[in-house]
């Protein structure tokens, strides 16, 4: 498996497939600017953003491989399903790459002098903690969403684009759904919060990894 | 490696139709555009799983090359190779020496460093074959590897299958010609898969043979079972009858002729001489008469 996220990832480097998302993600926790100024508000917004350029960057990472070299892959490693998860953990990799850039403009957002009081809510520790753990819970629920919908499941972008919004928009709105928990608890961070947003996590990963193993299972069969 | 019961549908249509079938040796797959054929090695290479059935005892690694081989275009041959070897179960020194070696055999023109993206049909080709040649793998899929190579190319592809069959590897290939003589001979249509001929010699090769060879002679296509009682004289003088298939009759005469004898008559034979040597099929066992000094 690692071989063939090494691939994938020298594939997507290779062809700028995931220069689009990331530059997308850069200026959008950059120009988002939260309203506060607060640092906890910046990394809310950012958890949000990483959860539609999770799902873009996995759609991309799917839909860029030309069907037969799909086969060929799938034939090295072992069957179309291991090719197809090996990719998806790629497009994993793919997004975690920006989780620095969160905390980087979080920690700016603290530095800001224009706005003192936001001294008082700068970077700790356990906004930090929360922070990552939310980046985890949106990366992966934007990956395994992307991976529903990208070919040869769902063949039109337009379509896979306007589910993507919308199971986006429903997983940070409705409450107690695993993005709206993580943002809401990153906003306001403390230990316990910290605490609810890792145990959100480890089921997401859990069940992620479930519906990632069901949805590469149709995708072999459709391939 | 078996397949069991296998359906494979597409828009209503069961290309193929709970097909029960095993697979060793050299196997050629024949059948009209559209018939399956690719299906049936997609299937068995575990580039995609049925819509019903299994296939059971596949080796993890299998060697495939698609009809449209459309490797990454940026990235270079070499490397390509270098990280396809480690999907294959090869180690990173392996990977990057046998790639190297591979290339080289196959010529690849302009380089190994050239990217994917700018090599011509048959030299992309030939990188898709150093791929599905790189590992030791126990099953190597060829979908109609002929298209888009030149003669020197496919020489060399010839010889990499005799060297996976020496290995005891299969190798099932999709033709349009009956490429290997002593193969296994499949046929595809109407979702069902018929052995047109069973396996002539065993799984280690003998001279090259058919179409793909550099010859581009013909293969007995006109009258695939019509036995043939031949006289050759071999290049050191010696004259032998041989009585052969129609499968194997233009492969032997054409190994007499490629050693530097000559074929001095053919035949048909009669129907009761020569029924029980037929079964194997080489120059060798077939021989039932030999006569030293022959003119």
């Amino acid at each position: 498996m690692t071989a063939l996220v090494a691939y994938t990832v020298a594939r997507c480097g290779r062809a700028q497939v995931w220069v689009a998302p990331w530059l997308t993600f850069v200026v959008a926790v950059a120009l988002l600017d939260a309203p506060s100024g607060r640092a906890a508000d910046a990394l809310a917004l950012s958890t949000v953003t990483l959860l539609f350029v999770a799902a873009w960057l996995t759609i991309a990472t799917l839909g860029s491989q030309a069907p037969e070299q799909a086969g060929v892959l799938a034939a090295a490693v072992g069957g179309a399903r291991r090719e197809r998860l090996g990719a998806q953990l790629a497009a994993a990799v793919g997004s975690a790459v920006v989780v620095p850039v969160s905390l980087l403009v979080a920690w700016v957002e603290s530095r800001n002098p224009a706005q003192p009081a936001s001294l008082a809510h700068g970077l700790s520790v356990p906004l930090v903690v929360t922070a990552l753990l939310a980046h985890v819970v949106a990366g992966v629920c934007g990956t395994v969403v992307g991976a529903a919908l990208a070919r040869p499941l769902v063949t039109s972008r337009v379509v896979s684009l306007l589910v993507v919004l919308l199971v986006g928009v429903l997983l940070v709105v409705v409450p107690w759904a695993p993005v709206s928990v993580a943002v809401s608890r990153t906003g306001h961070p403390t230990w316990g919060g910290a605490a609810l947003v890792a145990a959100v996590a480890v089921a997401v990963v859990a069940v992620g990894a479930a519906v990632a193993w069901w949805t590469a299972g149709l995708a072999a069969r459709r391939a | 490696m078996r397949f069991v019961e296998v359906t494979q549908r597409y828009a209503d249509v069961d290309v193929l139709a709970g097909v029960d079938l095993e697979l060793d040796g050299y196997v050629v797959v024949r059948g009209p555009n559209g018939s399956g054929k690719s299906t049936l090695l997609r299937i068995a290479a575990g580039a995609v799983e049925p819509t019903a059935g299994r296939v059971e005892g596949r080796p993890r690694h299998v060697g495939y090359v698609p009809e449209r081989f459309s490797p990454p275009a940026g990235m270079r041959a070499d490397a390509y190779l270098r990280r396809t070897g480690r999907l294959l179960g090869l180690d990173a020194a392996a990977s990057a020496s046998r790639a190297e070696a591979l290339l080289r055999r196959f010529d690849l023109r302009p380089g190994p460093a050239a990217r994917l993206g700018t090599l011509s049909k048959g030299n992309r080709l030939k990188v898709g074959l150093a791929h599905a040649f790189l590992a030791p793998v126990g099953l190597v899929v060829l979908d109609e590897p002929r298209d888009g190579l030149d003669d020197a190319a496919a020489a060399v592809l010839d010889d990499l299958v005799d060297e996976a069959l020496a290995r005891g590897a299969t190798v099932l290939r999709a033709a349009h010609d009956d490429v290997a003589p002593g193969a296994t001979l499949l046929r595809v249509g109407g979702g069902a898969v018929r052995v047109e001929r069973a396996a002539t010699r065993a799984a280690t090769p003998g001279p090259r043979t058919g179409p793909d060879s550099d010859t581009g002679l013909g293969h007995g296509r006109e009258a695939p079972d019509v036995r043939v009682t031949a006289r050759v004289r071999e290049p050191d003088g010696t004259g032998r009858t041989l009585v052969l298939t129609g499968a194997e009759r233009d492969a032997a005469l054409l190994a007499v002729l490629r050693r530097g004898g000559s074929v001095l008559e053919v035949r048909p034979t009669p129907a009761d001489l020569g029924r029980s040597e037929t079964a194997t099929g080489t120059e060798a066992e077939t021989e039932t008469e030999s006569s030293k000094g022959h003119p």
